[in-house]
């Protein structure tokens, strides 16, 4: 007996029941779709309702692994997952009269690596000596940045001098508020607005204890922001059994135009030695 | 530049009873950064701060003088500078009872896990505490100096007294690009 379609996606109550096409009004299986990874805890999954049997009400998509349910029309959003986990979906149609069988399983997906504020964006560490290192074509997605830096220099005399430029902006643009100590006496205070860069970040240089590196932390605020000046704050140096020196400063680069590169040099010729070490992270909103 | 989940915690210890240290052992090595975040409250009743100090080792706790450690300090009237051979230094706001105060240090401690260079170790803290007169503030810059990994981390009070229960440390790992 043929069925009688009348509508584009309904058929007559009378005549499913009478060809057993549906049992006991319950809705039959929906067609599985296409499952999509969202975020690290979120996928989407369509479905298409069956064209035969009683009408479905309510679409749940389930997770396997984990049994994970959402509720809804197509494309149905699944939440709670865990982040980094392969999950195939089924879906089901319930109406007052009962729950179908669950469709067969989707494509597999696997949700996104954790959500964090704190992503590394890029690490070099040097194999040759080098006179600088230039961080390019930086997102603009995060709200801060921070560089951990780790260096020595070859400078054959005595320790050196590490600098910052922005953009390569090498105009007296910046502003330099620096305290430093050697770690005995008081601390000295260093301010300067001449600068053509960051400055006052002592590194140990190649004549001193083999293995000593200076360490530097940068933070960068608002880099992105086109409206704001650039403010840089910093803590470093170095230390060798008691003698060395530790730096904290705040910068300023006077400029709105968005950080999209960072350069590292020293004073003078010098360069950074192998294994010198500039890992360059980004800091979310 | 392809970015990535990065920034993770990996253990924290907080006292359950009054304890002169807090260690950590074991460190996987599948990081390129540690981040030590400390929030100690100190006993101590001959005056308002207390020594702290940060040790390494590898397999156990190096308490010999391989340390470089230079600190710089501020209370708002006056300023300090200090040296130490023996651990890497902070401060810690003392109190005679536990007044619930535990004043925060954060430390980095850079490429724990090569085998080439010594370790850089380096912190900022405050040593404010409402229940006394200490309002310090101030930075360290240290080394450990030794070329091998660190797989272990202690935070121990050099005063000979101990951190309040409450006190807790957690250790982070930062994953290299």
């Amino acid at each position: 007996m043929a069925i009688k379609r009348t509508s584009s996606n309904s058929i007559s109550n009378a005549v499913k029941l009478s060809t057993g096409f549906a049992s006991a009004a319950i809705p039959n299986s929906p067609t599985i779709g296409t499952a999509t990874a969202t975020s690290d805890v979120a996928a989407t999954v369509e479905y298409t309702a069956a064209v035969l049997g009683a009408t479905g009400s309510t679409f749940i998509a389930t997770s396997n692994p984990g049994s994970v349910t959402g509720t809804g029309s197509s494309p149905i959003t699944v939440t709670g997952l865990t982040a980094s986990t392969a999950y195939t979906f089924t879906v089901t149609a319930g109406n007052a009269n009962g729950t179908s069988a669950a469709s067969s399983a989707s494509n597999s997906i696997t949700t996104n690596a954790p959500s964090t504020a704190f992503e590394s964006i890029a690490t070099y560490v040097l194999s040759t000596s080098t006179s600088s290192v230039t961080f390019s074509s930086i997102p603009q997605t995060y709200k801060h940045l921070q560089i951990r830096v780790m260096t020595r220099d070859d400078r054959g005399t005595t320790l050196n001098n590490q600098h910052l430029q922005l953009n390569g902006v090498g105009t007296t643009d910046y502003s330099n508020a620096t305290i430093f100590s050697t770690g005995s006496g008081s601390m000295n205070v260093y301010r300067d607005v001449s600068q053509q860069k960051t400055d006052y970040i002592y590194e140990p240089a190649n004549n001193m204890t083999p293995n000593l590196f200076g360490t530097t932390i940068y933070d960068i605020l608002d880099y992105s922001s086109t409206t704001k000046n650039k403010t840089i704050k910093y803590l470093g140096g170095y230390s060798n059994n008691g003698a060395g020196h530790l730096s904290w400063n705040v910068s300023g680069l006077f400029l709105t135009t968005a950080v999209s590169s960072l350069t590292f040099t020293n004073s003078g010729t010098t360069q950074f030695v192998p294994y010198s070490h500039f890992a360059l992270y980004g800091i979310k909103g | 530049m392809p970015a990535g989940a990065t920034y993770e915690p990996i253990a924290t210890n907080t006292l359950e009873s009054n304890a002169s240290s807090i260690t950590f052992s074991s460190i996987p090595q599948t990081y390129t950064d540690l981040i030590v975040v400390a929030n100690l409250g100190g006993y101590y009743t001959g005056t308002t701060w207390i020594d702290c100090g940060i040790q390494v080792g590898n397999g156990s706790i190096d308490t010999g003088a391989n340390y470089s450690s230079i600190q710089i300090l501020a209370d708002g009237t006056g300023t300090l500078a200090r040296s130490n051979a023996t651990y890497v230094l902070y401060w810690v706001a003392a109190a005679a009872s536990d007044d619930g105060y535990y004043p925060p240090m954060i430390a980095h401690i850079n490429n724990y896990s090569n085998t080439t260079t010594w370790k850089p170790i380096l912190n900022r803290f405050t040593a404010l505490n409402p229940a006394g007169s200490v309002n310090t503030s101030g930075a360290t810059v240290g080394a450990w100096r030794s070329t091998s990994a660190i797989n272990t981390v202690r935070i121990s009070n050099q005063n000979g007294t101990n951190f309040y229960a409450g006190s807790s440390v957690t250790l982070y790992g930062i994953k290299a690009a």
